[in-house]
C-alpha cells in the first residue's frame, strides 16, 4: 500500500500521508521529498490529518528537509495535524517551528 | 502474550502489529496504546540499528490497569535512561535532532526500567492507564 499521495498546484505541493510514519515510510517519504526537492516547488506541506503515528525517523526526514528547504529560500511545513500527529510534535518541542500556523 | 523474533528490518513493523492485536483484544485505551505502540516501536528501531544482536523476545500484558510491556534482546548492553536528555532550551535552528526516539519514550512512558544479566538486555515499559495511580519515581534502575 501506497502510504502517501503527492498532489502539486503550480508551485505549491502537499503530501497527504496514510496512517503511520514509521522507519519504513520515513524512508520513502525522505525519497518523495528528495523529488520534490529537485522541482520548482516553492511551498511544501505534509498533511498529517490522517496519520496516527510518527516515529523519530519521520520527524528527522521533516526537519531535515524543512531546514533545507528554508536555506533555499523555499518552505516546508506540516498541515492538518489529526490529535495524534499533534501530541507527538508536541512533546518533541518542535511544534511551533514546523506546523504550518494556520492548519 | 510472549512474542520470540528475529531482530531484522521488520522488527519493529511487526511486533508493532502484534502490540496494535494485543491492545484490540485486552481493550486497552486508547491513550495508552498510542503511548505504548510509539516507545515499543522506536527502541525496537534502536534494537535493529545499534544493537548487533539477533533475538528479541516480548511479552505484553494489561491487568489492573497498567500496561506492561517487556523487551528482552541479545544485543549489546545498553541502558536509554543513561542516555542524555535533549536540550529543549536550546533554540529550534541549533536544536541536534538526535536522541529524538529516546526523548520520546521517556515523556511517553510512566516507568521505564532496564537491566543486563546473562547476555541479555531486559527492558520494561510501564504505562499506566487514567484509573490508576500517578507514577512515583517516573523513571528507575
Amino acid at each position: 500500500m501506497i502510504p502517501f499521495t503527492c498532489l502539486t498546484n503550480g508551485d505549491n505541493c502537499e503530501i497527504v500521508v496514510d496512517r503511520r510514519i514509521d522507519g519504513e515510510t520515513a524512508n520513502q517519504l525522505e525519497i518523495e521529498l528528495l523529488a520534490i526537492e529537485k522541482t520548482s516547488t516553492k511551498k511544501a506541506y505534509i498533511n498529517l490529518a490522517a496519520c496516527t503515528f510518527i516515529c523519530s525517523a519521520g520527524i528527522r526526514v521533516i526537519l531535515q528537509y524543512h531546514r533545507r528547504f528554508k536555506t533555499a529560500h523555499r518552505s516546508l511545513l506540516v498541515s492538518r495535524l489529526s490529535p495524534e500527529a499533534d501530541q507527538i510534535l508536541e512533546l518533541t518541542g518542535f511544534k511551533d517551528s514546523i506546523v504550518e500556523p494556520n492548519h | 502474550m510472549e512474542i520470540a523474533e528475529a531482530i531484522n528490518e521488520l522488527l519493529a513493523q511487526h511486533l508493532c502489529k502484534k502490540l496494535e492485536e494485543f491492545a484490540k483484544t485486552r481493550s486497552v485505551p486508547k491513550d495508552a496504546f498510542f503511548s505504548m505502540d510509539h516507545a515499543l516501536a522506536e527502541l525496537l528501531q534502536n534494537l535493529v540499528d545499534h544493537s548487533g544482536g539477533n533475538q528479541a523476545q516480548v511479552e505484553m500484558d494489561f491487568s489492573n490497569d497498567l500496561f506492561k510491556v517487556t523487551i528482552r534482546d541479545n544485543g549489546k548492553p545498553y541502558n536509554l535512561l543513561d542516555h542524555r536528555a535533549v536540550d529543549m532550551s536550546i533554540p529550534f535552528p541549533d536544536r541536534p535532532v538526535g536522541g529524538l526516539g529516546i526523548h520520546m519514550i521517556r515523556k511517553l512512558m510512566d516507568e521505564v526500567t532496564y537491566q543486563s544479566s546473562e547476555g541479555w538486555n531486559t527492558t520494561v515499559f510501564v504505562k499506566r492507564t487514567q484509573a490508576s495511580p500517578p507514577p512515583e519515581p517516573p523513571f528507575s534502575h
